[in-house]
């Protein structure tokens, strides 16, 4: 009797933490919207900032973050890809498969903002980029890197074996084993790794903040050594100095974008891995 | 009957992969790769030498980091281990009991619905979370424990609970959700309960995946530097056992100082020794973590 | 044709395979017979390499195609792998165009030019029988075909490599019956260009598409039984009831 009691009570409390836990996450949510839609005027992401943001949109600073994006994930991916197919389709020792793998998961736990510091003095220094979007993108090129190995290496390792096999008996090469049966068959999963490592690229900030970034006094970079400003940035720092409210209300609407980003490009992720799931198991 | 193998499918090709020109690209991007990650540990091994030259152990025990001056990183290490466990001692009964539940006992349609919430706020970005405890939570904390200043290590620790949450229930979770289903009906035909099944069947079978959770939530915590650097007050001092002050993290320490420093200087070098040892304090955490995966596969 | 010496294979410390030596020669049917987990599968795959790729599985001994061992260090497996033709127990098309998946291994061959991809895959598909039924939808995708038929493409795209040496893993086990008697009858067509080992449970189906069979038993010592002609009128007695033994057994 007294052992139900026991069970009964913990399942209460267990339940209970689930429910406030849930509540929580989705009250930040709400919080997030109620603070953020006020701010969302017609053209607050067709105007570019005023007054230092307390007026204005945010136009310069998606298309800073969308770049940053952008060239990080174009150039993240040949190497992520190659590195991955040369440990799944090349390498035979063991040991070293599990070494990189190691690696992986070391470079996949380093907090962002080492890659800021190490990033800006080899891209920004050594190699004389500077303070400029392309030391920012090169920096997130190599932290969203495990992102996409990850990814990849799941799609690559899922594949049923049997399309290996019917292609391997066919005496098909090596390279042709890769770009006409792993490439096309994996081709969901490269793309949702693709859009994961987007969404993670788009929540960034420390480790662009003082190496890619500026607040105010540029639009669109000129050349390959101009900063841009980012959401990031901007919510960051409006946050960080404003005094008057209309600052405040502009940063929470900029959250609102950047979290609107993040969320969609995670849905499109996975969309594309249904989509994966669905065509392994056909 | 079938048996399953070990399969190596670089095994199973002519020998003269070096003849190959993709072999030659995909080596490349591999060592590119390589170069990265160690690269990383090496530069901040490297510029940190200065530092180490200069403070010796003085640099981990000392107090005072007056630029310019001396350099020590003791209440930033300190501030870092406090704001962790801090983190760590809130999120996980709650994180731990909720993963439970939500494996065990939902439907799996509502599993799903939870499953969806968490992973989503999982990657919601760390100057959103910043920019909640700033107009949130710091108001609160100061409010409620009435502090003159709402930015202290506390808060910090509150929100960096929240922001592991998400990820530590829904890795704990999936751990838990893999463990087959056949272990859970032997156990309840044994006789035991849903809640000894799930306490003394699934769990023990979950368990490294479970750590594995748990270590990421800790080093996520650990390297967290915008939603700190906006609520943890940014002083440095060595905090005492009193949560309720300002205080300083490793990453927003770096975050706060690199923009300043960048490049040159003994100042650069000491904030490299900072993140070579947040580098180490995380790195530690991975490695154990894949090792206790391996030991309990055994 | 195929000729193994004092032949074993092993994953690891377990020995499937043990001091086999035999011959198969060309333009021959043989069926390959026994219970599950004696090696079948094993003799088979390794005629194309295939367990390469399994970790800590060994062979020793020597298999000859054509004169030439076949585990030489310098051996070109992408081409013994076009001369040696397998098809599986499951029937695999890739997620493609029919057209695409009998095309999918010529594609390789540098000395077929594109031109003729149409004709070869027509022909193929007409000596599996399946022409008929896809010719005019051959831009469909693989998968919307039964399993019968996918079985048969699978057969038709290892055709249009042309290989000398056709390996059958069981490629019945899956099938209708009418999907099975096409697949036995077009095998009988394709002895006069082909050299086929073919594995089966049954041995009705053993009897009724094979010249010779070679039966995996249970003896620890010896496991084979030497390859011997099957007479379609008078077959040994004891066989048959092993045959019956393992018929039972897998089912």
């Amino acid at each position: 009797m007294k052992a139900k009691a026991v069970e009964k009570l913990v399942l209460g409390m267990i339940s209970t933490i689930t429910v406030l836990v849930v509540a929580l996450l989705i009250t930040i949510l709400a919080v997030l919207f109620v603070k953020g839609y006020p701010a969302l005027h017609s053209g607050f992401l067709f105007e570019e900032s005023r007054d230092f943001g307390r007026a204005g949109g945010v136009l310069y600073q998606s298309a800073g973050t969308l770049i940053l994006m952008i060239t990080a994930v174009l150039l993240s991916l040949p190497v992520a890809l190659g590195s991955v197919l040369y440990q799944t389709e090349y390498l035979s020792s063991g040991k070293l498969k599990t070494f990189l793998m190691q690696l992986t998961y070391i470079l996949n736990a380093t907090p962002t903002i080492l890659f800021g510091l190490v990033g800006y003095l080899f891209f920004g220094v050594y190699l004389d980029a500077g303070v400029s979007w392309v030391t920012g993108s090169l920096i997130l090129a190599v932290m969203i890197l495990p992102t996409l190995q990850v990814s990849i290496r799941e799609a690559v390792e899922g594949l049923p074996e049997k399309y290996r096999e019917a292609g391997m008996v066919l005496g098909l090469t090596r390279s042709a084993q890769i770009y006409r049966i792993i490439l096309p068959q994996c081709f969901y999963g490269i793309v949702t790794g693709i859009f994961l490592g987007l969404a993670r690229v788009a929540g960034e900030t420390a480790a662009i903040m003082f190496t890619a970034t500026t607040f105010s006094g540029i639009q669109l970079p000129q050349s390959y050594s101009d900063p841009v400003p980012t959401l990031q940035t901007h919510i960051l720092i409006l946050a960080q100095e404003a005094v008057n409210p209309e600052s405040l209300a502009q940063a929470w609407g900029a959250g609102l974008v950047l979290i609107g980003l993040v969320f969609m490009l995670t849905l499109v992720a996975w969309a594309f891995r249904t989509r994966m799931v669905m065509e392994s198991e056909l | 009957m079938k048996l399953s193998y070990k399969k190596n499918f670089s095994n199973c090709f002519s020998g003269q992969a070096h003849l190959e020109p993709l072999a030659w690209i995909f080596a490349l991007m591999n060592l590119i790769f390589v170069t990265g990650a160690m690269g990383l540990g090496v530069f901040l091994l490297v510029q940190s030498l200065p530092i180490m030259k200069a403070e010796g152990l003085d640099f981990w025990l000392g107090e005072n980091w007056w630029v310019g001056e001396t350099y020590g990183a003791l209440s930033m290490i300190v501030g870092s281990l406090m704001v962790t466990a801090l983190a760590v001692t809130l999120a996980l009964p709650i994180a731990l009991s909720a993963a439970l539940y939500t494996s065990e006992y939902l439907s799996p349609s509502l599993r799903r619905g939870v499953k969806g919430v968490m992973e989503l706020l999982a990657g919601v970005p760390g100057i959103i979370y910043g920019l909640l405890g700033i107009s949130f939570l710091a108001v609160t904390v100061k409010e409620s424990f009435n502090l003159l200043y709402g930015n202290t290590l506390f808060t910090a620790g509150c929100l960096l609970a929240i922001m592991i949450l998400p990820t530590v229930l829904t890795l704990a979770e999936d751990a838990l959700h893999a463990v087959p289903i056949e272990y859970r009906e032997v156990a309840e035909g044994l006789g035991l309960s849903k809640l000894q099944t799930a306490l003394r069947v699934v769990v023990p079978q979950a368990s490294s995946g479970i750590v594995g959770a748990i270590l990421l939530g800790i080093g996520k915590a650990m390297g967290e530097t915008i939603a700190v650097l906006m609520v943890v007050g940014s002083l440095d001092r060595i905090p005492g056992w009193n949560l309720f002050v300002s205080g300083q993290t490793i990453p927003s320490k770096l975050g706060r100082e690199a923009a300043e420093a960048l490049g040159s200087g003994l100042h650069w070098s000491a904030l490299m020794g900072l993140g070579l040892t947040l580098f180490f304090m995380v790195s530690i955490l991975t490695y154990s973590g894949t090792r206790f995966t391996e030991w309990s596969r055994r | 044709m195929i000729q193994f010496e004092n032949f074993g294979a092993a994953f690891g410390e377990r020995k499937v395979v043990q001091g086999l030596t035999c011959h198969f020669p060309k333009n021959s049917i043989t069926a390959i017979i026994g219970a599950s987990g004696k090696g079948k599968t094993t003799l088979l795959r390794v005629l194309c390499r295939m367990n390469d790729c399994i970790e800590n599985f060994r062979i020793e001994g020597n298999i000859f195609i054509d004169g030439e061992d076949i585990y030489q260090p310098d051996t070109d497996v992408y081409a013994l792998r076009r001369k040696v033709g397998m098809i599986f127990q499951n029937p695999c098309v890739f997620p493609k165009s029919i057209f695409d998946n009998v095309i999918f291994g010529v594609k390789d061959i540098a000395r077929i030019s594109k031109k003729e991809y149409p004709d070869r895959a027509e022909k193929v598909l007409r000596e599996v029988f399946l022409w008929d039924e896809v010719k005019d939808r051959l831009r469909e995708k693989a998968t919307t075909l039964s399993q019968g038929q996918q079985q048969r493409l699978a057969l038709a795209r290892t055709l249009a490599v042309e290989p000398e040496i056709l390996l059958m893993d069981e490629p019945t086990s899956s099938l209708d019956p009418k999907s099975t008697s096409a697949i036995e009858e077009l095998t009988q067509s394709l002895k006069s260009r082909h050299t086929i080992l073919w594995i089966t449970h049954q041995h009705e189906q053993a009897q009724s598409v094979a010249d010779r069979v070679l039966e995996f038993t249970d003896e620890a010592v010896n496991p084979l039984r030497p390859v011997a002609p099957i007479m379609k009128t008078e077959r040994p007695s004891p066989l048959k009831n092993v045959l019956r033994k393992v018929q039972t057994f897998s089912e």
